[in-house]
């Protein structure tokens, strides 16, 4: 890891690596539980190194058994640790939504505030490898619903770190979603030890024509696609909630209202998706604001089928440049 | 054992009557026949070990250091219950007597038994866990992938099977193929005991060495039988029972099989018996009359206690 720290540039897979290892070294209960996370270092590679520093206990190579070990981690959580629980593929999370949505995110209101969970769920999310219907999905809305959880989804590696770090010292369970497209993007590395705040966005672009809300790969094709209309003379704001519970709520509808359009764009499905959720919230604060009706762009309503026919199903730059524009009346 | 044993029947016979009476909403899922095992615990778990436990477990969290008013009072949901209201008969937890992870999925609590005894083990602290579940939920995909985890990372839990033969509403002979559970353990490479659940001095020769081996990072399995003797819950009129089967449950009945035996072997006489019967009767209609006159929780607080900082939402 030392080739990384203290340079200007980090990639995502560093990012969450240099997270889990900084917290370790913090604080002796954080322990990591997955499948092939140990001398492998995990099947993304984001445990390398960590394995050789801490050992066989804190890096524990775990059978498939998803369900049992989430439920592991909720054991371990009330008896003193701070799991971090690897799900290999977001899609197979569905294994765990017992342990998760019953038991982890329910034991501090069932005890009356007496018994907390503190583990966090790392999860590969989102598509981009074309590796086809169960190793794609964006199932972030499955936890949003869910009281007693919080939900995490950064698109850069500074955030990855700092949000990375925040969630292993949350005193409630964490859903950390690592959107797999990403894993290979540089950013700024943050500074040394930086720990982010839990519930802020991020506002990666500033701009006064409309508001783009984008999470996961969306925000950099959002980005993209607002350089294109800048070009064009339109100036889009781009808004990164980074947790999207609990949802920094605010800082979208100052934007909204400022700028009296607005575009949400995510990996999931459309329908039902997060963004049903921030197009209800706008509906009901800022209606009157609004120059335009509220637009959202999301993933096909299908299973993902493999190889390059992958790409049919997801938003593209261009997708949001084209809803943008329509928007703001070009 | 036998005072154990007392109470908790007492405290089934008087939840019943409370339920019956309308004094007690939700539901009750009645622990009669299941005392005999809360008795084994009371003398073999320390105090520091940890339960994690299911849902028609009553006597096992009197064993583990409950007691009866704390039990009453959630199983009522009053303001006083350690949930203060939120968690109710399905959902009782006590930090204070390390009592956790009862939940309304059932086998939920076998995996998670797990985690905690995992975490015993890698802080050093000695403990044990030890949980409890039903026949039925031996089917859980839980229970296999569970007593696996605890195998191979040889965790100090001890896994307790109350088989009392009926899976709800529905005879576990139909859904297993094996005579006893205790063999599945076979499975996983740790032992399996199948022993009467009804005998609170088997129970006891069986959960001592296996809590001693448990302490040593040897994880075991221990099948207890007994007889369900009321329906799945409070009100259910057990159509899935022949009245041969209910007759029998006359001669099966563990507590006084056990005060008879007591008796017998000069362990106690009958006076001795009659005063703590008194006893657990009084200690149990105290508790019943304290929690029926108590509040249930505020609306205001009823969504409270969600997160360990409150978030807009």
């Amino acid at each position: 890891m030392s080739e990384q720290t203290g340079t200007e540039m980090l990639n995502m897979r560093w990012a969450i690596t240099q997270a889990q290892q900084e917290e370790m070294e913090r604080d002796e209960k954080v322990v990591l539980i997955g499948q092939d996370i140990g001398p492998e270092g995990g099947v993304f590679g984001l445990t390398r190194g960590l394995f050789a520093q801490f050992g066989p206990e804190r890096v524990r190579d775990a059978p498939i058994s998803e369900e049992a070990l989430a439920n592991m981690a909720v054991g371990m959580a009330i008896n003193g640790m701070r799991p971090v629980l690897e799900i290999m593929f977001m899609d197979f999370i569905s294994l765990t939504m017992d342990a998760i949505a019953n038991q982890a995110a329910k034991t501090r209101y069932l005890s009356g505030g007496s018994i907390g969970v503190p583990m966090v769920v790392r999860t590969l999310g989102g598509a981009g490898f074309r590796i086809g219907a169960h190793h794609g999905q964006s199932l972030e809305a499955w936890f949003t619903h869910v009281p007693g959880l919080k939900v995490i989804q950064p698109s850069n590696p500074a955030d990855a770190k700092g949000l990375l770090k925040a969630a292993i010292r949350d005193p409630d369970p964490v859903i950390f979603i690592e959107t797999k497209g990403l894993l290979g993007e540089k950013g700024p590395a943050p500074a040394a030890g930086e720990v982010l705040p839990v519930g802020v966005a991020a506002v990666p672009r500033a701009g006064t024509d409309l508001t783009i809300v984008a999470t996961g790969r969306m925000v950099p094709a959002s980005l993209a696609a607002a350089e294109t209309l800048a070009g064009e003379g339109i100036e889009a704001e781009v808004i990164d909630p980074r947790t999207l519970l609990p949802l920094d709520i605010s800082t979208i509808v100052e934007s909204v209202a400022r700028t009296g359009c607005v575009l949400i764009v995510h990996e999931a499905p459309r329908s039902s998706g997060f963004g049903a959720e921030i197009a209800a919230t706008i509906g009901e604060r800022c209606l009157y604001e609004l120059d335009a009706p509220v637009r959202r762009l999301g993933g096909a309503f299908s299973p993902i089928p493999p190889g390059p026919a992958e790409d049919f199903l997801f938003p593209t730059s261009a997708d949001i440049a084209v809803a943008a524009r329509d928007l703001v009346g070009d | 054992m036998m005072r154990l044993m007392l109470v908790a029947r007492a405290l089934e016979e008087r939840l019943a009557a409370a339920y019956a009476d309308g004094k007690l909403s939700g539901w009750i899922h009645s622990c009669e026949g299941h005392e005999a095992l809360g008795g084994a615990l009371a003398v073999t778990v320390e105090a520091d070990d940890h339960l994690v436990p299911h849902y028609r477990s009553r006597p096992d969290q009197l064993a583990k250091g409950m007691t009866v008013r704390e039990v009453v009072a959630e199983v009522f949901a009053t303001v006083d219950s350690a949930s203060g209201g939120r968690g109710g008969e399905t959902h009782v937890s006590s930090v204070a007597a390390r009592i956790y992870g009862m939940t309304g999925v059932l086998g939920a609590n076998i995996a998670l038994a797990t985690g905690v005894a995992l975490a015993s083990k890698m802080q050093g602290t000695g403990e044990v866990t030890v949980c409890t579940f039903g026949d039925g939920t031996a089917n859980r995909g839980t229970f296999h992938e569970a007593l696996n985890l605890a195998a191979i990372w040889d965790l100090p839990v001890v896994f307790i099977c109350e088989n009392n033969h009926f899976a709800e509403l529905s005879k576990i002979s139909d859904f297993i193929r094996v005579d006893t559970i205790a063999e599945r353990a076979a499975a996983y490479g740790m032992p399996g005991h199948s022993i009467d659940g009804h005998d609170p001095e088997a129970l006891v020769a069986t959960l001592r060495p296996a809590i001693a081996a448990a302490r040593e990072g040897k994880p075991s399995l221990i099948e207890a039988k007994m007889i369900r003797r009321r329906g799945h819950w409070e009100g259910d009129p057990q159509k899935y029972r022949d009245a041969v089967e209910v007759e029998a449950l006359h001669e099966s009945d563990p507590v006084p099989a056990y005060r008879t035996r007591m008796t017998a072997a000069a362990l106690a006489d009958e006076d001795e018996l009659a005063a703590w019967q008194t006893e657990a009767e009084r200690e149990v209609e105290e508790a019943i009359a304290w929690a029926e006159s108590r509040p249930t929780i505020a609306a205001a607080d009823a969504v409270s206690e969600v997160y360990a900082e409150k978030i807009d939402v």
